[in-house]
């Protein structure tokens, strides 16, 4: 009855076979779930995975709601994510975060009505040493400023699709792991 | 030191000589406080009030003192708390008082005998107190060896350290990468090293508990005088004891919804929670069905279930129990009462025949509240929701309040005078008109043993017949080869048709103990034909059988007889709080009092009772009906027991209770057997009485009387005794404990 093909599921007891045990394939499992949900990881892929590594599937949840890579809600095609930590916040990140919201018309956490670009805080994206920092896709930017900021909205508005897409839609396990 | 402090100190130090194994509640900051009460079960703050703010460790001989995490052997060599403070105000080591050194030879020897064994005892300083304790252990646990005084909210004996909450701090001095240094850490988390100085008091760690509880509070509602943890909460008491005077927080605090259920039995309040993630853990390790998990990060953290589902766990109520705070409280205690209200009675649960103990609380003469109580050979210190939240029957509207009568096809109250003189009058014709063998008495294993033996008298002694029964369908009577707790140490588990979670709740925590510590293998079966014997023949004598009642008694004897021959242990689990007392009782169609046989007993039992018994061959329950049926028994006494509904074939029954020209019926409710009935004596709960459970191991256990009966109902041993006196028999029986005393003789004990 699960939520996933048997491709999937193919994908799934690969990565299991790498690990001593299969609670220790959980992330990854994630991701492939995340990934085969079209970038969404709900409740039912959640479950799925719990009842595939034999976890709980409260245990599942606690994972999958700790990390901001997963995705609980559905993302715009483009996800500005702002580090809100320590030393970019020192740097400037809140002002960072409110330019976006109001350049955007939305807060921090939603997606734009068209569905293009989805403003995030996230924890610590380990660049403090340039903070304020910005990852959009798998790129970073660093000393983001707010010319920078809206320099990089206007770019992103005018590209269809993310050539290089969300991080985690890139990493086919079988390449990256 | 001033002349009083040294006399409180010299008191201090005299109870502890009494008491060897000192326990963490008997530290000072706890002992001024209500969470004490109590026991090492570090159920911190829900320990049992008794009566009078008596604590209940003093009441009640079962708890036992020691706060080191079970089956963890330690030893101390001294530990008089209120010598700890004068060693802290020198700070100087100082000679050793009498009783420290008659407690440190104890200790050596304790240790020698660990090394012996394999196990290496490791010597650490508490606050200029040295302990030797064995490798491995916290250094919490060392600490309150030593008398010390760790606060603490994760910590839990039963589960593993995560150090969630860093309240435990001390200033520990450890040899690190080659050298020695003293840091400040927690205890729970630590465990000891050979030569390790710990200091439990030093301004550094005040200044670091002031700290990490500003902390605690800054997101904490602090909405005590409506939460129903106020009173006996840890946080408060903590908070008084080590807490900062003033917060520096002047910011809005988190906000979440209050009271989210989480089952019918179970209520969040996210916004007390400090994420000490002893509830998850709970689920996690010793519940096994890890059904709370904490989502999401940092301050946003929150306890939940899976995506909002039901808490559905047969053993939710322990997290309530657990929990350092109100974050998790009971929807059936919700407002009932302020702890400091509330009386507690140290007894038994009458929900299944595990025996929990249990403390039953109440206040203004209703129980409010069901607790677990430590039993380290049974509940160690859980019990299931059925025993937790099942039990509010007692409190029910529905209860019977007075004796029904039934006169022309209705039931009319009437007093108990009446309806004694109507039983008495109807069996003694009846007795007269058919003779004795036409009367037949069935027993209950919800009864006590008290009761059983006592409707065995009156069936036997005074009325004269051996129709006599309690089991609603027929199971043989094997006892269990292993105790409850020995079941944690087989290697190979099988479970034969049964949910065990539900059916035998604390015999399940065990089994997946075994699982989960132990590394034991537990195989769930749907019947015995599904490969059990092919897996005894394996494992043998490493493997104990788990089987319940209801399979069929010729299956029963067959897995017997072949436990017997692979010498695994064979546990036949019976269902209910008191399915051995009644046999035990005598409540059997052939056996007296102690399940003797009539050979045996019979001289015993005729010389106290002064009566010859009947030499007639009793009936069962089944035989019982069926002659009812057919006219030949013409009055069925019920006690407690609800045929027409629980028997094997329920419509035997019934026909059985209709045919009969006279049925009698003590029970709490009308239930479908008193439907049948010609007079229903309304009985009292197990809250209302003292008496006598014996387990599922065969272990006697007391219940104790709580509340007083409701309405006018009386226990069955009272109806039972002063239906005796009407019957020409009168004996002084003043209470549940002058009939077991006479059942004891009676038996042959
Ligand atoms: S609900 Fe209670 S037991 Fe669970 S984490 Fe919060 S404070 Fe701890
Ligand atoms: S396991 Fe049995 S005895 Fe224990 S609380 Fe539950 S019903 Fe009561
Ligand atoms: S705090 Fe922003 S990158 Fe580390
Ligand atoms: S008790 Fe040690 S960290 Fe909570």
């Amino acid at each position: 009855m699960s939520v996933f093909s048997e491709e999937t599921i193919a994908r799934l007891d690969e990565l299991i076979s790498r690990y001593p045990t299969k609670k220790a394939a959980l992330l990854p499992a994630l991701w492939v779930a995340q990934d085969v949900g079209g970038g969404v990881l709900n409740p039912d892929a959640m479950e799925a995975v719990a009842s595939h590594l034999e976890l709980p599937p409260a245990e599942v949840q606690g994972v999958a709601t700790f990390y901001t890579m997963y995705n609980k809600v559905p993302r715009g095609k483009f996800a500005i994510e702002i580090c809100h930590n320590v030393p970019c916040m020192a740097f400037g990140a809140e002002e960072l975060i409110a330019h976006c919201e109001h350049s955007l018309g939305i807060s921090a956490g939603e997606t734009t009505p068209d569905g293009h670009i989805t403003l995030a805080r996230v924890e610590c994206l380990g660049a403090c040493c340039n903070a304020p920092a910005v990852q959009i896709g798998s790129k970073y930017y660093e000393n983001v400023s707010a010319e920078h900021i809206d320099a990089l909205i206007v770019q992103i508005k005018s590209l269809p699709d993310n050539p290089d897409h969300t991080p985690q839609g890139l990493i086919s396990e079988t390449a990256s792991f | 030191m001033s002349e009083e402090s040294k006399k409180s100190a010299e008191k201090t130090a005299n109870t502890q000589a009494a008491n060897p194994n000192p326990s963490p509640a008997s530290t000072p900051h706890e002992a001024g406080s209500q969470q004490v009460i109590g026991e090492g079960s570090a159920k911190l703050g829900n320990a049992p009030v008794g009566a009078s703010g008596v604590p209940v460790s003093m009441q009640s001989p079962t708890a036992p003192a020691s706060p080191a995490a079970p089956g963890t052997p330690t030893s101390a060599t001294g530990s008089p708390s209120a010598e700890k403070a004068a060693e802290k105000a020198s700070e100087t080591p100082r000679d050793k008082t009498d009783i420290e050194k008659k407690d440190s030879a104890t200790s050596e020897a304790k240790a020698q005998a660990a090394a012996t064994s394999g196990v290496e005892m490791f010597t650490v300083t508490v606050d200029g107190l040295s302990v030797e304790v064995p490798k491995g252990t916290a250094v919490i646990e060392a600490c309150f060896r030593a008398g010390a005084d760790v606060p603490y909210f994760c910590y839990h004996p039963r589960l593993e350290s995560v150090g969630a909450c860093r309240m435990c701090v001390a200033a520990v001095e450890l040899e690190q990468f080659g050298a020695r240094r003293t840091a400040i850490m927690t205890t729970c988390n630590l465990q000891v090293q050979n030569g390790m100085v710990v200091k439990t008091g030093t301004p550094d760690v005040k200044k670091a508990q002031n700290g990490i509880l500003e902390f605690l509070l800054a997101n904490h509602p602090l909405d005590c005088p409506i939460c129903d943890r106020g009173g006996e909460c840890p946080l408060q008491n903590m908070t008084i004891a080590y807490g900062p005077p003033t917060s520096r927080f002047i910011e809005e605090k988190r906000h979440f919804p209050k009271a989210v259920p989480l089952s019918d039995f179970v209520i969040l309040d996210r916004e007390r929670c400090i994420q000490c993630m002893r509830c998850t853990r709970f689920t996690d390790e010793i519940a096994g069905d890890g059904q709370l998990d904490l989502l999401d990060r940092g301050a946003e953290s929150k306890i939940a279930v899976f995506s909002d589902t039901k808490f559905t766990s047969n053993f939710s109520g322990n997290t309530i129990e657990i929990c350092p705070v109100g974050a998790l409280t009971s929807r059936t205690y919700r407002f009932a009462g302020r702890p400091w209200e509330i009386k507690s009675v140290d007894s038994i649960c009458a929900e299944c025949g595990n025996g929990c103990n249990i403390a039953v609380q109440h206040r203004m003469g209703e129980v409010v509240r069901i607790n677990g109580r430590t039993n380290e050979d049974i509940n160690e210190e859980w019990t299931c929701d059925r025993g937790k939240f099942g039990q509010y029957y007692i409190n029910s509207d529905k209860r019977l309040s007075s004796p029904l009568i039934r006169r022309e096809g209705r039931f009319v109250e009437s007093t108990w005078e009446e309806a004694f003189g109507m039983i008495a009058d109807r069996l003694s014709q009846i007795k007269a008109q058919y003779g004795a063998g036409s009367i037949a008495g069935i027993g209950s294993t919800r009864c006590t043993l008290e009761e059983n033996y006592l409707l065995g008298r009156v069936m036997r002694g005074v009325i004269g017949t051996n129709h006599l029964d309690h089991q609603m369908s027929s199971y043989p009577l094997l006892p269990m080869q292993t105790t409850i707790a020995e079941i944690e140490n087989f290697k190979t588990i099988v479970s034969v048709g049964m949910e065990l979670q539900r059916e035998q709740p604390i015999v399940y925590l065990r089994v997946y103990k075994a699982k989960r510590r132990k590394g034991a293998n537990w195989i769930e079966v749907a019947s015995l034909d599904s490969g059990v014997e092919a897996i005894l023949r394996q494992v043998g004598a490493e493997a104990v059988l788990l089987l319940p009642h209801h399979l069929q008694a010729s299956e029963l004897e067959r897995a017997f007889a072949f436990c017997q021959e692979t010498g695994t242990k064979f546990n036949l689990l019976l269902p209910d709080a008191n399915s051995w007392g009644a046999p035990t009782a005598g409540i059997l169609p052939n056996a007296l009092p102690g399940m003797r046989p009539f050979a045996d007993g019979r001289a015993d039992v005729e010389r106290m009772w002064g009566v010859k018994l009947s030499d007639a061959p009793g009936k069962a329950a089944g035989d019982i009906f069926a002659s009812a049926a057919k006219g030949e028994i013409k009055a069925i006494y019920v006690m407690g027991n609800d045929p027409a509904k629980e028997f094997a074939d329920p419509s035997q029954a019934r026909r059985g209770l209709e045919s009969a020209a006279f049925v009698v019926v003590q029970d709490l409710f009308l239930s479908d057997t008193a439907q049948f009935a010609d007079v229903v004596l309304p009985s009292s709960s197990f809250a209302e009485k003292d008496g006598t459970f014996v387990n599922i191991e065969g272990r006697e256990q007391k219940i104790k009387q709580a509340i007083a009966p409701r309405g006018n109902s009386r226990p069955d041993w009272r109806i039972l005794a002063d239906l005796m006196a009407r019957l020409g028999t009168p004996v002084p029986y003043f209470s549940a404990r002058d009939i077991y005393r006479e059942y004891r003789r009676a038996s042959g004990a």
